[in-house]
């Protein structure tokens, strides 16, 4: 840069200091650096940095029609007679077959030569011409020997063929993704596609929403170990050999690599070892005081579920506290169970211990031998008793029964919350990316499956439980309870079906439908609620005057054309969602569950706020919903395929016109406590 | 009258012989199951450990090979694994109550019966499966899988059923004599270790069988006609036969990048992938250093270049000179290859 270029010298093959100062005497004049004043100015002012080309090659962009130019086909078919069908194009031959087997292009080019001159080609398996012209002869490769008539040729990816690489893939690069992706960059939508081109490739920089760097260069290491810019290669090879722009199923894949044989995960928490098991007086204790407090006792529930519903948000905790709010106000006792270390399978036996709470106020670390004493002693004290079991993940379900005996409870109830009792993939998620329809335990899908080997031990422990408690289940849908007793075969008391909440006091949904629809998602944002299906639906019709798309929840998503709205259910606000739907006028939610919901509580907040509702064919509850309205307050599609077909086509406006919306008030049942005091519930 | 299954490894494939046993019982759970031992077991292993797994381990030192060091030190740890299964063929062939014999590769795991091997037995001599059965129309499809089928071989030796009945037998001692001598990876003279021996089959012997259940033998290079799927009730079809066993060549990064590039059409694939994966990774014994292999280094622990093994093979005065190649020290062939290491 001060004075290499004064000397003559070439900064690269690609840039020819002394032909550039000839050509260009204004900048000898102003003693300008040459090869600063062509990147900063000559280039866009269509000066050469090399002298004249051949005007058949200058002038072709980097694609077949290059390699075409050095290809010689009546040499090639001299060559090789016989060994070429006449029917066949001698350069797609050549491309595919012929320089496997060593075969020349022209006299001007040694297959055989270059490969075993270059033998990092060979071991990548990159055709040796096209490896030649796009980076060998940059590198200093011969073609030949003893080299002649390709002196000439431009060395391809650099600066001087920059913009005919820049030809062949223009259509591949979409600047405003680009520039949504890396805030780094500034400038225009040439700076940034000229950014991607030199510099953005090896950054691990995608081009646009259809094209994965990373991936590009882990499914084809020959393109990585030569260091060629992926986009580019893509473009020159897709048509000969199987390369692609994206992973295939990257998101199920992604997720597969993380899934591992449910009985070798670690535990999620435990309580922590310093805590101590409490003794029977100390439980019995907080129970007497319990009854002490109160002027009426209308008995006890012993609740049994999965983890802390105190602490931890979500739809069964919800349950779980409703009912034990509502049961404590009508002077119940609501003693309720959790696991001691959480889990997803059963716990092992002989590791059942629990961690207990007196109407909402906490006990402590409880063994099965105190709790079982403890209630042994109990029943004397209460005029009712009964179990309620909402869910057995971490439980010893081996106790349960045990549980009802020695408290001598007039009810079992079990909970179907999820399908837990058929599977430890409660949503019935083979290896957690595809619903599974729980078929026979000794399927082939099963022993391929993470939960296939745990569920083998899984449903005979289950079928014992039921055999000893024969409880009276309650379903939170008709579908649920339906796929349930097609699914297995075990013994009940009763099954009935309570619904978890139902929509009252519905007004027609009055509204102008706008010209822009507001799309929302809400609920957790992960894979299995279809978080990725609607992520890439968003990518896809960005920049899409006909929609909007935003995020409704507690946290902030980071996802390209979604905008987060805040919202966050909570006991105190639990129509949070409903409002945040209403105030933020969304026209649609996309509730795209990849397992059968068994309740979907966002669903019936979407419909009580008057939100138009699509959801894929095979999510439970909410195609049944959906299914038995007359009113067409949604739509149950196929697949991802129609999902994005209704978008793409103006089906989904269409549809959301004929809709007969309303709005209403989401009213919710306390659970068990509607269940088995029913006149106190309304 | 029985089934006698058997495969061929090393130690550092006994994660997944474990996994091919356990399949082979769980469909049939009547077959018995050998295990050919091309190794020594490593300090700290236990060999009672597959007592119940395997019903007969055969070590390659009792399959009566004569000049065993010499001839073992000619192969590699492919051509040796597979230089033993003509030897191992014909002496399970020889048990009285063998009705027939199966090979599997230990990359290989079952998800159903092989019920139309089990048939064709019945009327067969010896039944095949070829690497493809239908031809590629993509261009990179001829090279990888049609060419590579005419270089490697057409029927894949990862599976090989052998009734026994005289013209059965008969193969068997043709392939065990071609095998003890001509067991070599080496493509451009023609050879690819016990494979390609084996396009000879149809044209030597009466009646072979070509099984063209396209749910046998599913692997990358043939994935391209069979894609994976899993139905509602659970079985896994290939190309919508049931799959009878799936072939998991490769493992790795390299390996997931051949099966995506032909069988990506489905997810199910991968999740093959993922239990195969894990199901070994369970089943390989942690007393097993990574890349173990007992013949595989000299008396002294230095690896054997492939250079050496070649150089040794192809000089007859080398065999004479050291009749068991493994020794080290001032006399050994290993001496010889550092003093003459100009010349390998």
């Amino acid at each position: 840069m001060t004075v290499g270029w004064r000397e003559g010298r070439n900064p690269s093959p690609a840039f020819d200091t002394q032909f550039y100062l000839q050509a260009n005497p204004d900048v000898v004049e102003a003693d300008l650096n040459p090869l600063e004043h062509f990147v900063v100015t000559g280039r866009s002012e269509g000066r050469k940095p090399l002298s004249e080309l051949p005007q058949d090659i200058a002038d072709s962009p980097l694609d077949d029609d290059i390699l075409r130019a050095f290809f010689d086909e009546k040499y090639y078919r001299e060559q090789y007679a016989g060994h070429i069908p006449a029917d066949q194009d001698a350069f797609t031959h050549f491309m595919t077959v012929g320089w496997h087997r060593g075969y020349n292009p022209s006299a001007e080019f040694d297959t055989q030569f270059y490969l075993e001159s270059n033998p990092d080609v060979g071991t990548a398996s990159l055709n040796p011409l096209e490896h030649y012209l796009t980076s060998g002869r940059a590198e200093g490769r011969a073609g030949l020997p003893v080299l002649e008539g390709l002196d000439d040729i431009p060395v391809l990816l650099q600066d001087d063929t920059l913009a005919r690489s820049m030809d062949v893939v223009a259509a591949d690069f979409d600047p405003e993704f680009y520039r949504r992706r890396n805030p780094d960059i500034k400038g225009s939508d040439d700076d940034l596609f000229r950014h991607f081109m030199t510099t953005g490739w090896q950054e691990g920089r995608d081009p646009s929403s259809q094209f994965d760097v990373s991936y590009y260069f882990w499914a084809n290491p020959d393109v990585a170990e030569a260091g060629i810019n992926p986009l580019l290669h893509y473009r020159l090879h897709a048509a000969t050999e199987i390369r692609r722009s994206l992973q295939p199923h990257a998101k199920e894949r992604a997720v597969l690599r993380h899934c591992r044989a449910v009985q070798d995960r670690k535990p999620f928490w435990q309580l922590p070892e310093r805590e101590k098991a409490v003794d029977e007086w100390y439980l019995a204790s907080f129970l007497k005081r319990d009854r002490n407090n109160r002027s009426q006792n209308a008995g006890l529930i012993v609740s049994i579920s999965h983890d802390d519903y105190r602490k931890v948000p979500g739809g069964v905790q919800n349950c779980v506290r409703d009912e034990a709010q509502s049961f404590a106000a009508q002077d119940w006792t609501y003693l309720h169970l959790f696991p001691s270390r959480a889990i997803s399978t059963l716990a092992a036996l002989h590791h059942g211990e629990f961690v207990a709470s007196v109407n909402g106020q906490y006990v402590g670390r409880v063994t099965v031998d105190t709790l079982l004493k403890v209630l042994a002693r109990q029943h004397g004290h209460y005029p009712h008793r009964h179990l309620i079991i909402h869910h057995l993940m971490g439980v010893m379900p081996e106790c349960v029964p045990v549980i009802a005996q020695e408290m001598q409870a007039e009810k079992s109830i079990f909970w179907l919350h999820d399908f837990f009792t058929i599977c430890p993939s409660y949503a019935l998620m083979r290896n957690d990316i595809a619903f599974c329809n729980a078929p026979v335990p000794t399927s082939p899908a099963c022993h391929i499956c993470a939960y296939g080997e745990e569920r083998q031990t899984h449903l005979p422990r289950i079928k014992a439980l039921f055999e000893a408690l024969r409880p009276e289940v309650i379903a939170p849908s008709r579908y649920t309870l339906k796929f349930w007793q097609k699914k297995t075969d075990l013994p009940v008391t009763k099954a009935s079906v309570q619904e978890h909440a139902f929509i009252t006091a519905k007004v027609p949904f009055e509204k102008r439908i706008p010209d822009t629809l507001k799309i929302g998602f809400i609920g957790t944002p992960v894979f299995y609620k279809g978080w990725d299906v609607y992520r890439e639906l968003a990518a896809q019709f960005l920049g899409d005057q006909r929609y909007d798309f935003f995020y409704l929840g507690s946290t902030e998503q980071d996802a390209v054309n979604v905008t987060s709205l805040p919202a966050t259910v909570t006991q105190a606000d639990r129509d949070a969602m409903q409002k945040c739907i209403r105030r933020n006028e969304i026209d649609v939610i996309v509730n795209w569950s990849l397992y059968p919901e068994t309740f979907c509580f966002t669903a019936y907040e979407a419909i009580a706020a008057g939100a138009f509702l699509i959801a894929p064919k095979g999510s439970g509850n909410v195609e049944d919903l959906l299914n038995s309205s007359k009113e067409k307050i949604g739509y149950v599609a196929d697949d991802d395929q129609e999902l994005k077909s209704v978008f793409e086509t103006d089906r989904l406006r269409s549809l959301v016109e004929k809709s007969r919306r309303t709005t209403g008030t989401l009213e919710i049942r306390p659970c068990t406590f509607a269940y088995l005091v029913p006149e106190t519930a309304q | 009258m029985t089934v006698y299954c058997f495969t061929s490894a090393t130690y550092s494939y006994l994660g997944r012989v474990r996994v091919l046993a356990k399949t082979v019982r769980e469909h049939h759970p009547d077959w018995v199951f050998c295990l050919c031992l091309c190794d020594v077991a490593p300090p700290g292993f236990d060999p009672e450990a597959d007592r119940d797994l395997f019903d007969e381990v055969v070590p390659v030192t009792e399959l009566g090979i004569p000049d065993l060091p010499a001839w073992m030190f000619r192969h590699d740890i492919v051509e040796l694994s597979t230089a033993v299964k003509g030897k191992m063929l014909c002496r399970l062939l020889e048990k009285p109550d063998a009705d027939s014999v199966v090979y599997i590769d230990p990359d290989i795991a079952l998800f159903n019966p092989l019920t139309h091997v089990v048939e064709l037995l019945k009327d067969h001599p010896v039944v095949l499966t070829p690497h493809q059965l239908e031809p590629e129309v993509h261009p990179q499809g001829i090279v990888d899988n049609e060419i590579g089928s005419l270089k490697h071989g057409i029927y894949n030796l990862g599976f090989m059923a052998i009734a026994n009945v005289p013209e059965g037998r008969r193969i068997a001692r043709w392939w065990r004599d071609r095998l003890l001598v001509y067991c070599r990876d080496d493509p451009e003279n023609g050879l690819f270790t016990d494979q390609k021996w084996c396009d000879l089959i149809p044209a030597f012997f009466e009646n072979p069988a070509i099984l063209r259940d396209p749910g046998y033998n599913v692997a990358s290079w043939n994935l391209s006609h069979r894609p994976i799927r899993i139905d509602s009730n659970g079985q896994i079809f290939a190309a919508d036969a049931p799959l009878r066993f799936f072939h998991f060549t490769k493992v790795d990064t390299a390996g997931e990048v051949m099966l995506e590039r032909y069988g990506s059409e489905s997810i199910a694939l991968f999740e093959l992938l993922r239990w195969y994966r894990e199901a070994i990774q369970q089943q390989q014994p942690a007393e097993v250093p990574p890349r173990y292999w007992y013949y595989g280094t000299y008396e002294n622990g230095v690896r054997i270049s492939r250079p050496e093994r070649l150089v040794y093979r192809d000089r007859k005065d080398l065999q004479m000179a050291f009749p068991d190649p493994y020794k080290s020290g001032p006399e050994s062939f290993q001496n010889w290859c550092s003093v003459h290491s100009f010349e390998l």
